[in-house]
């Protein structure tokens, strides 16, 4: 019934298809194709959602799939072979996505029209964006893993054709193949964990697994008993092509450098959309996380374990960087690392919960992160490209004062400011701080989650002290730069206004909803407004966060406002210089990738190179060579029999054979003959010896 | 529509027709490429009406001919020397009617992409169409003695096509290239007399159906003779070193074909003869198969990382993506009968099979960018390049397709070559699985530092002036871009006659 949903992944598609053949023609570079396409989504998607709603999403589940076509067919003859089928799987979850992806894509497109407008190669541009917003589109309604990574890996090769935009940039280049090549390992791992998959269940479809996972008779169900270690393994291969792609710890690094692209990519893909990917992999491979009750195998705890720890400690991580950062949208960029972080955190809790007895809490309040920072961290990218934009670089040092000439960006990303460093009623507030009680009760069947939660609050405060330094540092004191920077145009503007608006309210709409659980839940609904109702416990968390991040902004306004505490004294010290040193060198992780990647494995190349042309080559050669001597003996009378024979090939050059005689090359003849030859010579062996064999046999 | 005339002995002898006519009345270079392209592209029609025939069967009929589980199709039979039991047959089965399906549509590419040719061109293009008729002689030859013909004169044009219109080593590629493979089908003939011996007979419609093979030592001998003659065809490691000469010496058009189709006869030969004619052989043997699969993998992507010109590059690419064909074959005959594995198993085989269509097409693809550069610049030196999107975009887009289409990007027909046979290992073999797909990150990284290095960055101003690829270079290449996005986003039209191919062959053994 919902056919239609197909028209959503199309119209990028045929946008992509136009702007990439013929955009170089059209004005724009083809980019009201672009946001014509993605408006046609935007419609359709909208009304899919609406009719998701309309039976009853709110407070319950809708939940149903697509049939699209045979992708990989299956073989008979061999028992339990399946085909490979392309589908759309819609559910409250996958109907939102869809809302929030096109919704997104297309404020970011109508932005590009001004962004992006003086830059050559648009047409480029605007047909990798299509594309890419098709394979996000396409990423978050797959019904089956495999559709999921293709198009996920869609996603990935346009994130590198954008980060290179300016591909003549050699750092653009750089950063481009880095990108390629990080997640590129987290993909492999996925790969693995689909081969597995695909061998336990012989399916890749959500809802065919869980259903085996839950039937004692299936296949599925006999080889999970009998590997048992496997519930564990999926869910950990998976997670691991989460993590390249959402840029965890270890695999984190190639995020920053992709802000080599434009901010416009930056925004949609490296903060927006792209890096979610990995929180909605993770998220619907709770199937595995938390396996249906009719499976008689303990829940996965080292997974789970292993997701929450990686978000915990990658969120305060990734802040501590952000620290130290002078390139504005590199603050962003580790901001986005630990603020995905956080996301895993609350799914690996909820996870936790989930197989603990308790409710979706940790689940929702992930997912509903995900929705606010898609939000809010847009509208802090595009900002600061509206910064970018009119000082013409990317460096704080050389910004300041600019609230008075741009006093639209400077207060839009105020707002973002505030929802990511979670104040309240800023929608950041909501999610952080449910993903955080989450933590905290998880904590009490594990005490790692303890950890955990203070490491989450810990990184509240880091969030709202880096946050407010770039809001201050940009916009606040003297301007350091060079001429008169101008506020940009509407077409850009009207994009961030209407984000601040939702960053404000995206994290209010959960009152709208009866508590956003009643819409994203995995297992049983959770109708809990926020702040509604709970106990005071929760009151008291709630209030340590928001307190946490009141005194980082108060950290952050005396030592960048009113330099009551100069940062100079911090960085005098000479600890305090060493971890400068260390932040701003990102814990030498990079240095290290660079030794093993290219030093390393390069150096491995070409030594086997080496063992390629001068030991099995080499051994063909000397081989090769003492033929070839044995030949040189014949080679005179070959020539003189033989040449020019070669030219019978040619009724031209039997003419002139002999007046080119002389300059022809004898070598050639030579060979063509030995081949006339060896094959007169196959032919006579052939029938010779099986005439002889027959013989033997009959006779 | 029922097809009544030979259609198959026009699609083998058509191309030579084609060659002779090319030279006797190619008094212009302009009618020779006139005559052969004619000619190519009506076997081309003649191929498609067979695909069309396997996959639509309402609209093409084709004559059956069912033996035992094994069905062929248009089968034609006359004997030959009947004193010694050869015949003339050629049939079709869904595994050779891909084969012949790509070396009908690359060979019309590949003499597009070599129009501007200026050598000795009626005898360029006529060699092209003797090679078409050897190749498809070899696929469709179900007589092990008329196989064998096929095979060794095969070797003739492609001789000629390197030593006569190669680069500065040509002489050298062209002799290592014939050597290299004439000797590897020594045993290749030792192992046909054994047939021979043992069936007392050629044919090898009879051979597959019912003379139950020798087995033990002398099978698995026969088994080990045939991988190195069909393994140096391949190439597999450790012998495949012919392969970066012969490509780097060879002119563009030669090598699209030496890559696009030369190396399926190995692969071709490895599944009818090895898996198909010697069944309990290949399962005793799989080991040297999976072995020799997973270096080649590993290893070609390896040294790949090491290469500076673009040509030598793809051709260790090529020697890692035939490892896959290997691979996927050792892993079907390995794990289809097992319980739970059987399914994976069969995707690998059928895996193994399309990814040499998959790389023939690639690889085609690949040699025209890297050949078109070479000419237009004098260099395929990646350290050379530079920037070069900046000068040669259209140039630059195609580099980047082709690259991205052999580093398996999903979507893209590779990946689902990959992809199943990575299944199928995973079934056969369990957590091995990790070394080859290593290559997986291998193969990306060293096609993404070439792309860098190569194509972005700032312009080495040594190619201010760089020409963009012209028309009749970008025509072919948009052909082979299309077919490689047709069949990655539904290779259910080559997987659906695969599939059922494996089905016979590995649920008849």
């Amino acid at each position: 019934m919902f056919e239609y949903a197909w028209l959503i992944l199309l119209f990028p598609l045929f946008a992509f298809l136009i702007v990439g053949l013929v955009g170089r023609r059209l004005p724009q570079g083809g980019g009201h194709v672009a946001v014509g396409g993605i408006a046609a989504s935007l419609v359709v998607s909208g009304y899919l959602f609406w009719e998701v709603l309309g039976q009853g999403a709110l407070g319950g589940e809708v939940h149903t799939t697509v049939d699209g076509y045979v992708w990989i067919p299956g073989i008979e003859g061999l028992a339990g072979s399946q085909a490979i089928h392309v589908g759309l799987l819609i559910d409250n979850l996958s109907a939102l996505m869809l809302l929030l992806v096109s919704f997104l894509c297309l404020l970011i497109f109508v932005y590009s029209l001004g962004y992006m407008r003086e830059e050559e190669g648009k047409h480029r541009y605007y047909a990798e964006v299509s594309l890419f917003s098709a394979g996000m589109l396409g990423t978050v309604s797959a019904d089956n893993f495999l559709q999921l990574m293709v198009f996920w890996e869609i996603m990935g090769l346009c994130s590198y054709l954008l980060i290179g935009f300016w591909y003549h940039k050699p750092e653009a280049a750089k950063a481009a193949k880095k990108a390629f090549l990080v997640t590129r390992v987290g993909d492999v791992i996925f790969l693995v964990g689909i081969l597995v998959i695909w061998n336990t269940f012989h399916t890749l479809v959500f809802d065919e697994i869980v259903a085996q996972m839950a039937d004692s008779g299936s296949e599925g169900f006999a080889a999970l008993l009998a590997a048992p270690q496997l519930l564990t393994i999926i869910p950990l291969l998976l997670f691991g092509g989460a993590i390249g792609k959402s840029a965890q710890f270890p695999l984190h690094a190639w995020l920053p450098d992709a802000m080599e692209g434009p901010a416009t990519v930056s925004a949609l893909i490296h903060a927006a959309t792209m890096v979610k990917a990995g929180v909605y992999l993770t998220a619907r491979s709770f199937i595995f996380l938390v396996p249906p009750a009719a499976l008689p195998l303990e829940a996965p705890t080292v997974a789970i374990l292993v997701i929450a720890v990686v978000g915990g400690f990658t969120a305060f991580f990734a802040g501590t960087m952000a620290l130290t950062a002078y390139d504005i949208k590199r603050v962003l960029a580790f901001s986005t690392i630990s603020q995905l972080a956080y996301m895993f955190l609350g799914l690996g809790a909820g996870a936790w919960l989930l197989t603990h007895g308790g409710e979706t809490l940790g689940y929702t309040a992930a997912l509903f992160h995900l929705f606010n920072h898609a939000f809010f961290k847009a509208l802090l990218f595009l900002s600061a490209g509206s910064v970018i934009h009119a000082v013409h670089t990317n460096d704080m040092r050389e910004m300041g004062g600019l609230a008075r000439h741009l006093p639209i960006t400077s207060k839009v990303m105020l707002v973002g400011s505030l929802a990511l460093a979670g104040i309240v009623p800023f929608s950041g507030f909501f999610s952080k701080g449910e993903v955080l009680s989450a933590t905290f009760e998880a904590a009490h069947e594990a005490p790692v989650f303890y950890l955990l939660y203070a490491l989450g609050v810990l990184t509240a405060l880091l969030t709202a002290f880096y946050t407010f330094r770039m809001w201050l540092m940009t916009f606040h004191g003297e301007y350091r730069g060079q001429g008169h920077p101008h506020e940009s145009p509407a077409v850009m503007t009207a994009p961030l206004v209407v984000l601040a608006g939702f960053a404000v309210a995206s994290g209010l709409l959960a009152y709208g909803m009866n508590g956003f659980g009643n819409l994203v839940f995995f297992g049983e609904p959770h109708a809990q407004m926020p702040l509604v109702g709970v106990p005071l416990a929760e009151y008291a968390l709630e209030g340590l966060t928001l307190g946490v991040a009141l005194l980082g902004i108060v950290l952050a306004w005396s030592v960048y406002a009113t330099r009551r505490i100069p940062a100079e004294r911090f960085t005098a010290a000479p600890s305090g210089a060493f971890l400068h040193r260390l932040l701003s060198r990102r814990y030498g992780i990079d240095d290290l990738y660079d030794a093993i990647g290219a030093k390393a494995v390069a150096g491995l190349a070409r030594a086997l190179d080496w063992f390629d042309r001068n030991v099995v080559d080499g051994v063909v050669n000397v081989v090769g060579r003492g033929g070839l001597a044995a030949a040189a003996g014949t080679d005179a009378f070959d020539r003189r029999v033989v040449d020019g024979a070669v030219n019978a090939l040619s009724l031209e050059t039997v003419r002139a054979s002999w007046r080119l005689r002389q300059r022809q090359t004898g070598q050639v003849q030579t060979y063509a003959w030995m081949v006339v030859f060896g094959i007169v010579i196959v032919i006579v062996l052939v029938v010779g010896v099986s005439w002889f064999l027959r013989l033997q046999r009959g006779g | 529509m029922l097809i009544e005339f030979p259609i198959l002995s026009l699609i083998v002898f058509l191309p030579l027709l084609g060659a002779v006519l090319t030279f006797l009345l190619g008094t212009s270079d302009r009618v020779a490429k006139g005559i052969a392209m004619g000619f190519s592209l009506a076997v081309l029609a003649l191929a498609s009406l067979v695909l069309v025939g396997f996959l639509w069967p309402e609209l093409i009929e084709l004559p059956v001919l069912t033996v035992g589980p094994v069905t062929y199709r248009a089968v034609e039979r006359a004997p030959w020397v009947p004193q010694v039991g050869v015949s003339y047959i050629l049939g079709v089965d869904e595994l050779s009617v891909l084969l012949v399906f790509l070396n009908a549509l690359l060979t019309p590419l590949a003499l597009v992409f070599s129009w501007d040719e200026h050598h000795r061109v009626p005898e360029f293009f006529a060699m092209f169409l003797f090679m078409e008729t050897t190749v498809n002689g070899v696929f469709l030859s179900l007589d092990m003695f008329q196989f064998l013909v096929f095979w060794e004169v095969g070797l003739v044009p492609m001789y000629f096509i390197i030593s006569v219109w190669g680069g500065p080593r040509k002489r050298y590629a062209a002799m290592k290239f014939f050597m290299y493979t004439f000797l590897a089908s020594l045993p290749l003939l030792v192992s046909v007399f054994a047939f021979y011996f043992y069936a007392g007979t050629f044919d090898m419609i009879q051979i597959i159906a019912t003379t139950p093979m020798p087995i033990g030592l002398i099978g698995n001998l026969m088994f080990l003779a045939m991988l190195v003659a069909f393994g140096t065809k391949l190439p597999t490691w450790p012998l495949h070193t012919w392969l970066p000469d012969a490509h780097v010496e060879a002119p563009t058009g030669g090598s699209v074909l030496l890559a696009g189709i030369l190396l399926k006869l190995g692969g071709y030969g490895l599944v009818r003869f090895n898996v198909q004619m010697l069944p309990d052989a290949a399962q005793e043997m799989f080991w040297a198969l999976a072995a020799v699969g997973v270096i080649s993998i590993v290893y070609g992507a390896i040294v790949c990382i090491a290469q500076d010109d673009l040509k030598r590059l793809v051709a260790f690419s090529s020697v890692s993506h035939m490892g896959f064909v290997t691979l996927g074959i050792a892993a079907g005959v390995h794990g289809f009968s097992g319980p739970g594995s059987a399914p994976g198993a069969g995707l690998a085989f059928a895996g193994a099979i399309f990814q040499m269509f998959a790389h023939g097409l690639i690889s085609a693809a690949l040699f025209m960018v890297a050949g078109a550069l070479g000419h237009k610049i004098g260099t395929r030196n990646i350290s050379d390049l530079g920037g070069i999107a900046k000068r040669a975009p259209w140039m630059a887009t195609f580099i980047m397709i082709s690259f991205l289409a052999s580093l398996g990007l999903p979507g893209l027909v590779g990946f689902v070559a990959e992809f199943s046979v990575f299944v199928g290992v995973y079934a056969a073999f369990g957590w091995w699985v990790f070394v080859p797909i290593l290559s997986v990150v291998f193969t990306a990284a060293y096609y993404v530092w070439a792309m860098q290095r190569a194509i972005f960055g700032p312009l080495n101003p040594r190619w201010e002036s760089m020409p963009d690829l012209k028309r009749y270079e970008a025509a072919p290449l948009a052909v082979l871009v299309a077919a490689i996005a047709v069949f990655g986003i539904f290779p259910v039209l080559a997987l659906e006659l695969l599939n059922r191919w494996t089905g016979i062959v590995l649920g008849g053994m």
